[in-house]
């Protein structure tokens, strides 16, 4: 075919030129930003975490240790109540992820299925309470769990954490499963389900990935959890990472700066290995919203 | 495969009645067409029937027993939605397993159950697949295929054909059909078509604003229309219906030919007209006039095949004629029911 005036074409086709190379610039430099300003810190928090402690204090600092040790790490399990605040850390953070998922899950499909006023009117209060902050129930809460006996017990945060992100969880997922087609569970229930079976046979599966992000923010939540824990437990028996990091710091000095980096990257582990694992099912939760029906 | 029976249904809605006293008895192996505008109570008719609802009143009865208290899955009934319903993360197979694994049948027996579904209904290549990578047709037989598994007493098909292009929705016509002949069952099919449920069902329930206007064989409907309602719904396009002094007179389209036609028949009705337009449509013309004197002037439509030549001038007044033995009575009430001249002729 022949091009009877090229001249606009061609200038056309350089602006376009143009637009692609500043918007891939754009985008490369928007990288860069997000991995200084995020990774980073990171980064430092793993390269200094195997620099033994001489390495820390001198005056030209060292990018990368140059003596690579793993006694901060071995100090940290030996010194400190480092693996019991681990653990505990796991029990609440898995706790209130299951819970959270149960009861929200439950309740969000109940508030998705049964059009009552009552229904309605609860699913706003819901949504009013996960507008207060943590600072302004944790008074309140901790008279309740005074009064049920629950103070300085992992229960108490288990519960506490689970009340936070339960509303969130409630909402999300009944956008989920108002996307769902109720023909679906129709079908299945005259297929030879009950009512039960057909939310674990049919809408269970696929209001998985919404059940995935909302697991990861329950999870996360839980995980980076502060102030209940502050206020909520007292004992290091009990004591969670996040409280029990804290105590290293501040008071007069830091307690060890190898330490605390060490327990850091042991810290963020879990988060990075939970999200890795549910990655796919996260970003098809987070983008689609709603699955279609077919 | 059994019998089915409606004993006085009824089903409110806040108030308002979404079906009203609907008796039927459908026959074993028999297929009935619900045939209504959207909103007639006939969806809700036939949830009733799956036990998706639970009448305010009445009973359903299958196989002779009362199935009314029951749950949906105690009442072995297979429904096909509107949307096939097909669960998405399921593949085909496991969508026409379903029923059988949720009853726990060995695996043995589901893969025969499945194979023999998926062979009479073509779509063994298909199994494989998840319900998103199949079409429209496939996805139906797919839900055929899942309701017939499991051997119900009844089938309830809601709308099956409304998600296909027209030129599917005939095909698939005929293959239901000639699927139901092959399995000999008892099946219920809603659908608004007219058109669909003439070629489709043994019977047709007509019905309007929840209640049953007609039940009959698709040349009774279509004959003998038992009021206005279902004069007007059935036949495309509708009946015309004039409103005399103390009835409405009614006669199909095509019934209404030039007087010429008739030749030497004598018991024959004038009707004159006055054309608007006509509609050339290939293998026939629509006339779409007003009556004239002396019926009172209505808009009518007469339907002329192509095989009589007719030369026809818009706005010029024409007399037609229609077999008296083609027109039909209604009452001039709101009802518009049926009347027969022949026993006002012998009560006079």
């Amino acid at each position: 075919m022949s091009r009877p005036d090229a001249g606009p074409d061609g200038y056309m086709f350089a602006v376009t030129r143009l637009n692609d190379f500043s918007r891939s610039l754009t985008h490369a430099l928007l990288v860069l930003v997000v991995c200084t300003v995020v990774g980073f810190p990171l980064f430092w928090m793993v390269a200094s975490s195997f620099k033994p402690a001489s390495e820390f204090y001198s005056t030209v600092p060292t990018f990368f240790p140059q003596v690579w040790t793993l006694a901060n790490y071995r100090l940290l399990f030996e010194q400190t109540s480092f693996a019991k605040y681990f653990v505990n850390s796991l029990i609440v953070a898995f706790g209130a992820t299951g819970l959270s998922l149960v009861i929200g899950g439950l309740g969000a499909y109940a508030l998705s299925r049964f059009q009552f006023r009552i229904v309605r009117v609860f699913s706003q209060l819901t949504l009013l309470g996960y507008m207060l902050p943590e600072v302004l129930i944790v008074i309140p809460l901790y008279m309740y769990v005074i009064e049920l006996g629950l103070a300085d017990t992992l229960f108490a945060l288990i519960v506490s954490n689970m009340a936070f992100t339960l509303p969130l969880t409630l909402w999300y997922m009944r956008a989920y499963f108002n996307a769902i087609p109720v023909t679906l569970e129709e079908s299945a229930m005259v297929e030879g389900c009950t009512r039960l079976q057909a939310f674990r046979r049919v809408v269970i599966p696929l209001a998985l990935p919404g059940l995935v992000s909302t697991g990861v923010f329950a999870f996360n939540h839980a995980w980076n959890e502060f102030l209940f824990a502050l206020v909520f437990t007292s004992s290091e028996r009990n004591k969670v990472l996040t409280l029990g990091l804290a105590t290293w710091i501040g008071q007069d000095a830091i307690f060890s700066w190898g330490m605390l980096l060490s327990a850091a990257v042991l810290v963020t582990i879990p988060v990075v290995l939970f999200y890795f694992l549910v990655q796919k099912q996260l970003v098809v939760g987070l983008t689609a919203g709603a699955t279609k029906g077919e | 495969m059994a019998d089915l029976e409606l004993r006085q249904i009824s089903k409110q809605f806040d108030r308002q009645f979404a079906v009203k006293d609907v008796n039927l008895h459908v026959q074993d192996g028999e297929l009935v067409v619900l045939l209504g505008p959207s909103g007639c109570g006939k969806s809700t008719l036939m949830r009733l029937i799956a036990g998706l609802e639970s009448p305010t009143q009445g009973q359903v009865l299958i196989g002779g027993q009362d199935k009314t208290p029951l749950r949906p899955k105690d009442r072995n009934v297979a429904l096909v939605f509107q949307s096939y319903a097909l669960y998405p993360h399921l593949s085909i197979y496991e969508n026409i397993a379903f029923p059988l694994r949720v009853r726990g049948v060995p695996s043995k027996t589901v893969d025969a159950k499945v194979m023999w579904a998926a062979r009479l209904l073509d779509i063994e290549r298909l199994l494989q697949r998840k319900p998103r990578h199949t079409s429209g047709g496939e996805r139906q037989r797919t839900a055929l295929a899942r309701s017939l598994v499991r051997d119900p007493a009844v089938f309830l098909l809601d709308e099956p054909l409304s998600n296909l292009d027209a030129k599917m929705r005939h095909a698939a016509r005929e293959e239901l059909r000639s699927f139901q002949h092959q399995v000999k069952a008892t099946w219920i099919h809603v659908t608004h078509d007219q058109t669909e449920a003439m070629g489709l069902g043994d019977r047709i329930v007509v019905m309007d604003k929840g209640r049953v206007r007609q039940i009959g064989t698709p040349g009774e409907i279509y004959r003998y229309p038992a009021d206005t309602f279902v004069a007007t719904f059935v036949g495309s396009p509708p009946m015309n219906l004039i409103a005399m002094d103390d009835h409405i007179l009614g006669f199909r389209p095509e019934s209404c030919l030039p007087t010429a036609y008739f030749e030497n028949e004598i018991d024959l009705f004038k009707v004159a007209f006055r054309l608007q337009r006509a509609e050339y449509l290939g293998n026939e013309t629509l006339l779409y006039a007003i009556a004239d004197a002396p019926l009172p002037s209505t808009k009518m439509i007469a339907r002329i095949p192509s095989t009589l030549r007719l030369d026809v001038a818009q706005g010029e007044r024409y007399e037609f004629a229609v077999r008296r033995s083609d027109l039909r009575y209604f009452g001039t009430d709101e009802l518009g029911a049926h009347i027969d001249r022949h026993l006002d002729a012998i009560r006079a």
